[in-house]
């Protein structure tokens, strides 16, 4: 087999694979392939990622809450139905994981901001201006002196691209609660950032 | 035809709610627009096989539906050994709870051997409750008096037939000699007796039960006559000594000297034309055979009732009484 023709291969591959469903991949992955979660994994290991750092976290613990939101998952493979859209179901298993966490860590969480502003978004100096730097760094706090509640679904609206519904079924609230709780995020944000409007 | 120019809508709280929330969300957009892409935050290496590993682990753990099938077969293997142990030993149990009739026949034979008032009784009982042809008959007629008086007599010469045949052994292993039996000892009885024994084959838990009955009566008297036939032993006239007067007065002194309770006991063994035979029990549990002579004494029997009957008349005690005193 030619290079060309490997090559020609992998491309198809790619296409099929990018054709696959996630809640395909899970029923696979829960039917014995491990190799549909290497998929699913790639696809969504940097949203939820950044769910956990956009929560103010350190980079080591949004790494462990990572690990436990997919072990959880791996565990629950037998338990997924390909009625429930499968980031959303990966979601709320993340969501789940964080509140396991603040209820245990709650005492340490202005150590964890305070960890959080100087790592979390460690943005290279040398392919960002030091405007964009600071604009980062501004947000970043705003974000995280939010309440938790408009915290969380500012994060899984703007940062991760869920519609109000999904945040609703994510974590469990009325439809109207999720609305007015996106909408008081965004007028604090806009009323700490003012200074930062180009 | 003029017409009134229409008034634009007075915004309500809700539509300024709805501007001012597409405003914000149009400055933070802006905002995220501003923000360089952050493509190179992502989780490590490190995690990244760590996960993949686990998700592998846990599909290679996994049981296999082979497996499945093998836990399943043995389980039903299982239920069914338990079962069949359990229907064993409730089996055995019964067996043990109601032993066959011939055991309990057994029993009733090896202590009945020598004992024929006992086997008596035991028949005496199982002819009444089998038989049910009399009260019928009773109940018939007046003119059935004749069918009544031909079954008593039937009775009659049945009963001691089966008191040989019957009870020394096992009733049931006795029921064809029995009839063949009382067929050769009188031509009237073959019909009452073949009913009886037909009656027998019919109920064998009655029988059973009356068995059970009768062998703890037997052994009762058993164990009675045990203990008089151990206290007196068999009579040789050739060696037994003649009782002399002074031997008589002797026991006499050493019998008044006695409580009421340790009294000395005579037992008459055998009777002669010219003498006694006597047996005396001793307060020490030994005997001592004596004969007497008819010239010098004199018995008075004394009755002694054991199980509402009067034993014959060599167990009986006697009343020795020196006839020139």
């Amino acid at each position: 087999m030619t290079q060309a023709e490997l090559a020609l291969k992998n491309i198809d591959k790619q296409l099929v694979d990018h054709d696959v469903t996630d809640e395909a991949l899970m029923i696979t992955y829960a039917k014995g392939d491990a190799s549909a979660f290497e998929q699913l994994y790639q696809r969504h290991k940097r949203v939820i990622f950044h769910f956990f750092i956009k929560q103010g976290l350190s980079t080591a613990i949004a790494e462990e809450l990572c690990h436990d939101t997919w072990l959880k998952l791996i565990n629950a493979r037998k338990n997924y139905q390909i009625s429930a859209q499968f980031r959303t179901y990966l979601f709320t298993i993340a969501r789940n994981t964080l509140i396991d966490h603040k209820n245990k860590k709650s005492s340490q969480k202005e150590e964890a901001h305070a960890d959080l502003t100087k790592t979390a978004i460690a943005l290279k100096e040398t392919e960002t201006s030091n405007q964009q730097r600071q604009l980062a760094q501004a947000l970043t706090a705003n974000i995280a002196a939010l309440p938790d509640a408009q915290r969380e679904v500012f994060l899984l609206k703007q940062e991760s691209g869920f519609s109000i519904d999904q945040i609703a079924k994510i974590t469990t609230q009325h439809k109207e609660k999720v609305k007015s709780s996106w909408r008081y995020a965004l007028q604090r944000l806009r009323k700490g950032l003012s200074d930062y409007v180009i | 035809m003029s017409s009134e120019p229409t008034k634009p809508a007075k915004p309500t709280g809700h539509d300024h709610q709805q501007t001012q929330l597409q405003e914000d969300e149009a400055f933070i957009d802006a905002l995220y627009q501003q923000l360089p892409a952050d493509k190179d935050q992502q989780p490590s290496d490190f995690l990244d096989k760590r996960i993949i590993k686990a998700a592998y682990q846990a599909v290679a753990t996994e049981p296999t539906k082979i497996n499945k099938r093998k836990i399943t077969w043995f389980h039903f293997l299982a239920t069914a050994a338990s079962l069949t142990l359990v229907i064993s030993l409730v089996v055995q149990q019964q067996s043990h709870i109601l032993p066959p009739v011939d055991t309990s026949a057994d029993l009733v034979s090896s202590s009945q051997k020598n004992k024929q008032s006992s086997d008596d009784e035991m028949i005496v009982e199982a002819v009444e409750e089998f038989s049910v042809t009399k009260p019928m008959m009773e109940n018939t007629s007046t003119n059935d008096s004749y069918a009544a008086t031909q079954y008593d007599q039937q009775m009659a010469i049945t009963q001691p037939v089966m008191i040989n045949s019957i009870a020394p052994k096992s009733i049931s292993a006795r029921q064809s000699m029995t009839t063949q039996q009382s067929a050769l000892a009188s031509p009237l009885a073959p019909t009452a007796l073949t009913s009886i024994v037909t009656v027998v084959k019919n109920q064998p838990r009655k029988l059973e039960k009356k068995s059970y009955q009768s062998t703890a009566k037997i052994q009762q008297i058993n164990q009675q006559a045990f203990a008089m036939t151990k206290r007196s032993s068999p009579v040789n006239a050739a060696t037994v000594q003649k009782l002399t007067l002074a031997q008589y007065r002797i026991y006499r002194e050493q019998d008044a000297q006695l409580s009421a309770e340790n009294k000395l006991r005579w037992s008459l063994i055998s009777e002669q034309t010219d003498s006694y035979y006597i047996t005396i029990y001793l307060s020490d549990n030994n005997t001592a055979s004596y004969r007497l002579a008819k010239t010098d004494f004199r018995l008075n029997t004394l009755p002694v009732k054991t199980h509402d009957k009067q034993t014959p008349n060599k167990q009986d005690f006697s009343e020795i009484i020196l006839k020139n005193e």
